[in-house]
């Protein structure tokens, strides 16, 4: 289980899009906490504390202390609002977690025997569907990040959750199917590559025909 | 290079690009991507070139993902034609970009090659655009 970080908040008396701009200015995030069975509390926090913590791996699986007037409420983030153009935070939401009841939490996957796949040594690409899995712990077991093993894994095949080995006390999210977590493409053939040349070469005359058939994705 | 399969009309209007991207501003497929910070109209043959940049780039590894796509036909007038006498016929296809807007993304490449992949692309767009990775999540 990952270390819980305290951070600092302050309550915040006027909410809105003006007040909240006016608090963005001066370098306050504003946030709202609520669950449990306390009421909401709109609160204010650093905006650069949160901003490098939010930059950490992990940050929706961690658990954090919020000072609110002297007093720690225990939340996981829920939700955070950015700035579409520069990516700015510009609200956070957090949800109070109680010690005893279970939670689902969004846990990172890390990718283990990369070297040793004989599908990735052929030269096939790695597609990772999921990079985050939806597990269903307590607090006091929620894992920094859930392992999965390439080490066998060749072209054409795939990962699927049921393939990662959860720690005791911990299980998938309710009312979920085995989904697939990873899978190993085929490599594109050197032919592909070369035809691709060609293509520039002929020019404008094929452009116009080649239609919208491969639409977003290119391997 | 990219164009619809059919249109309800021929010609559109010319239009504005205001304000900033509501949706698809974050990355959704790849660890990494290409962000716009200016609107512009990207043509066909900008994103194909920008495309052909990453892919070559690349080579075989990683996978790309094209997250705009031209559905504005955009006509011109013939060479010395005195003004008048109706709109000029579609000649190519272009994409109204807003700030905010992911237009390509990257996986299975590491950061330092996705970075490079996209500045040579960037190279060939006429916007100003940005290298995004990922928020908070994992190291794929």
């Amino acid at each position: 289980m990952s270390e819980r970080v305290t951070l600092e908040a302050q309550k915040r008396e006027s909410t809105g899009t003006g007040n909240s701009r006016a608090y963005r200015n001066e370098g306050l995030l504003p946030a709202v906490i609520y669950g449990g069975n306390a009421a909401v509390d709109h609160v204010l926090m650093e905006e650069k504390v949160f901003t490098q913590e939010l930059h950490k791996e992990g940050f929706f699986a961690k658990l954090f202390d919020i000072k609110v007037d002297g007093k720690n409420q225990m939340v996981l983030t829920k939700d955070v609002q950015f700035h579409p153009v520069t990516e700015r935070p510009l609200h956070a939401d957090f949800v109070r977690v109680d010690e005893k009841s279970k939670i689902v939490v969004s846990i990172p996957v890390h990718f283990e025997g990369k070297e040793k796949s004989p599908g990735l040594k052929r030269g096939g690409v790695l597609n990772v569907v999921r990079a985050v899995v939806g597990l269903y712990c307590s607090p006091a077991n929620i894992p920094t990040h859930v392992t999965v093993d390439l080490t066998t894994l060749n072209v054409g095949e795939t990962v699927h959750f049921s393939a990662i080995n959860l720690p005791e006390g911990v299980e998938q999210e309710p009312n979920q199917r085995d989904y697939t977590i990873a899978n190993i493409l085929a490599p594109r053939l050197e032919k592909a590559v070369e035809e691709t040349a060609d293509e520039e070469a002929e020019g404008e005359e094929a452009e116009g025909e080649e239609g919208s058939k491969e639409a977003s994705t290119e391997e | 290079m990219l164009s619809p399969k059919k249109t309800k009309f021929r010609k559109a209007f010319k239009g504005r690009i205001h304000g900033n991207a509501k949706g698809g501003t974050s990355l959704n497929f790849g660890a990494f991507g290409m962000k716009a910070l200016s609107p512009e109209r990207i043509t066909a043959r900008q994103i194909e070139s920008a495309r052909r940049a990453m892919t070559r780039y690349l080579k075989r590894e990683g996978r790309i993902w094209i997250r705009i796509f031209p559905d504005v036909p955009v006509s011109q007038k013939p060479a010395e034609v005195r003004q008048g006498k109706g709109k000029g016929s579609p000649e190519y296809w272009a994409c109204r970009v807003k700030p905010g807007r992911i237009m390509f993304e990257i996986g299975g490449v590491s950061r330092e090659k996705a970075e490079k992949a996209v500045e040579l692309a960037a190279a060939k767009l006429p916007n100003k655009v940005k290298f995004v990775s990922r928020i908070g999540e994992g190291d794929s």
